[in-house]
């Protein structure tokens, strides 16, 4: 099957930007295509999980080539909710696999800021289903009910799942593109106000303004494409069977077998921890620890930056922060900074494969890639 | 007390709120009245709540014994385990009536 490469990434900082939507996505595009070689781009993906309602901007793919004065060139928008960074690189990576172009820019963002907290709130909310929306459900209930399943099932204490924002701010701490830079410790954790019963603001991501970009080729780089997986499962948490997000294990499933590697060979990865609890979910189901066991892993260091499988060094979602279209492209700006050996301050040692794990919906749509260094 | 679901004879899958079509199959499914009897399967209490509700909201995911599983809003504090009784509302959302404590399992 032919391939595809990263030529180039782009990230602004995350967190409260001053710049509105379609300014930071230019930022992030302008990196990326200055960090690339690459001449001139044939095509050109916009992501966004809600410009319309949050950024009130609408058409973004024309906007994006007349401000980067490539207006002339394919542009079109993708929208996978908080998976929608991970589906523009789907889409990238499958419209240079296929011949159509040789090489794409993909640019996701979102201004989250400009409207009150519970405005944004209720607008992310609209990824639910219609069920849970009338009973006044929000993202946080879901993550608290499968917190809570977990913890009873598993034996995962409350003080270890505050391991998972713990490390992820001691790591976010050493990137300069973070939302939060700064280390807490389980106390500040456990007494943050709660949001829904176990989960409390330390749990959750925040709200971010931010962008990030990628230039996808057919030539050869230093990093390839290697899998691209992508699953979906029921939208309503109670029509789910089973444990875990099926929608990861089938998108890990399919990465893995195109990459031609198994969780094993896996050196690095950066999951989507929208809430603490789904670090722990996520990296059981795309394989790394055995179901059940991902706490013990946290517990023992495995997952920390100096550890055998380091999980989110840039921060994740918690502390870097979580502008959700631009979400999935900045764990893959990571990715790429790791295998390059360009991670200023946070660099990992001799790393050959990194995954992403990115999560649409309340982890209906989700997305697994797995780049390598060639 | 009891509730609507839609059950596909195909997959064996009973969802509730019923729906037309199997999201696995797209079979069309079959409606029937169940029992409205389960177990707390996990559960929250929402403290920080979208514009229009009132906080805090307790919320159950119940298994049903007559199968499939519903979300269902309480009155009473919830715990794992727990049996339940639920009734479908015309809204297609669900209400815990009551509960005992499961005894002796």
């Amino acid at each position: 099957m032919p391939t595809g490469y990263l030529a180039g990434v782009g990230h602004t900082p995350f967190g409260r930007s001053e710049l509105d939507l379609v300014a930071l996505l230019e930022d992030a595009a302008l990196l990326a295509l200055e960090d690339s070689d690459v001449p001139k781009v044939d095509a050109i993906i916009v992501g966004s999980q809600t410009s319309d309602e949050l950024a009130e901007v609408a058409n973004l793919g024309t906007r994006l080539a007349d401000i980067l004065g490539l207006s002339g060139v394919a542009s079109w928008r993708v929208e996978n909710s908080s998976g929608s960074g991970s589906a523009l690189l789907e889409a990238a990576t499958l419209a240079v696999r296929s011949g159509a172009y040789s090489n794409v820019l993909a640019v996701g963002g979102e201004k989250m800021t400009d409207k009150p907290t519970p405005v944004t709130a209720k607008v992310l909310g609209r990824v639910l289903a219609d069920t849970e929306i009338a009973l006044g459900l929000t993202m946080p209930s879901l993550g608290a009910m499968v917190a809570r399943m977990y913890m009873e099932r598993y034996g995962l204490s409350r003080e270890t799942l505050a391991m998972v924002p713990v490390k992820a701010h001691a790591n976010g701490a050493r990137n300069h593109l973070a939302h939060f830079q700064k280390p807490v410790d389980v106390d500040k954790v456990l007494s943050s106000p709660m949001v829904a019963d176990p989960l409390r603001v330390f749990d959750c991501a925040p709200i971010s303004d931010g962008a990030a970009a990628v230039v996808v080729t057919s030539r050869r780089t230093d990093v390839e494409i290697a899998g691209v997986g992508h699953g979906t499962d029921r939208i309503a948490l109670a029509d789910r069977r089973g444990d875990g997000l099926r929608a990861t294990q089938l998108a890990a499933a399919i990465a893995y077998k195109e990459a031609g590697v198994t969780p094993a060979g896996v050196d690095f990865a950066e999951l989507h921890d929208a809430f603490s609890i789904l670090e722990i979910i996520d990296s059981e189901d795309v394989g790394l620890f055995p179901r059940g066991e991902g706490w013990k892993a946290l517990e023992a260091g495995t997952t920390s930056r100096d550890g055998e499988l380091p999980i989110n060094v840039s921060g994740g979602l918690k502390s870097r922060g979580h502008p959700v279209g631009a979400t999935g492209l900045a764990q893959v700006a990571e990715v790429v900074w790791q295998l390059r050996g360009q991670a200023e301050g946070r660099q990992l040692d001799d790393v050959h494969v990194g995954l992403t794990q990115n999560i649409g919906g309340f982890g209906s749509n989700n997305l697994v890639t797995i780049m390598r260094r060639v | 007390m009891s509730l609507e679901v839609s059950i596909c004879d195909s997959c064996e899958e009973v969802l509730a709120p019923p729906r037309l079509k199997c999201p696995e199959c797209r079979k069309e499914m079959r409606i029937e009245e169940v029992d409205g009897a389960g177990v707390i399967i996990t559960h929250t209490t929402v403290h920080i709540v979208p514009e229009g509700f009132q906080a805090p909201i307790m919320v159950g995911l119940v298994k049903l014994d007559a199968g499939g599983q519903v979300l269902a809003r309480s009155d009473i504090e919830l715990e794992t385990g727990m049996r339940v009784d639920v009734e479908g509302l015309e809204d297609g959302t669900h209400r815990i009536l009551k509960m005992d404590r499961v005894s002796g399992s």
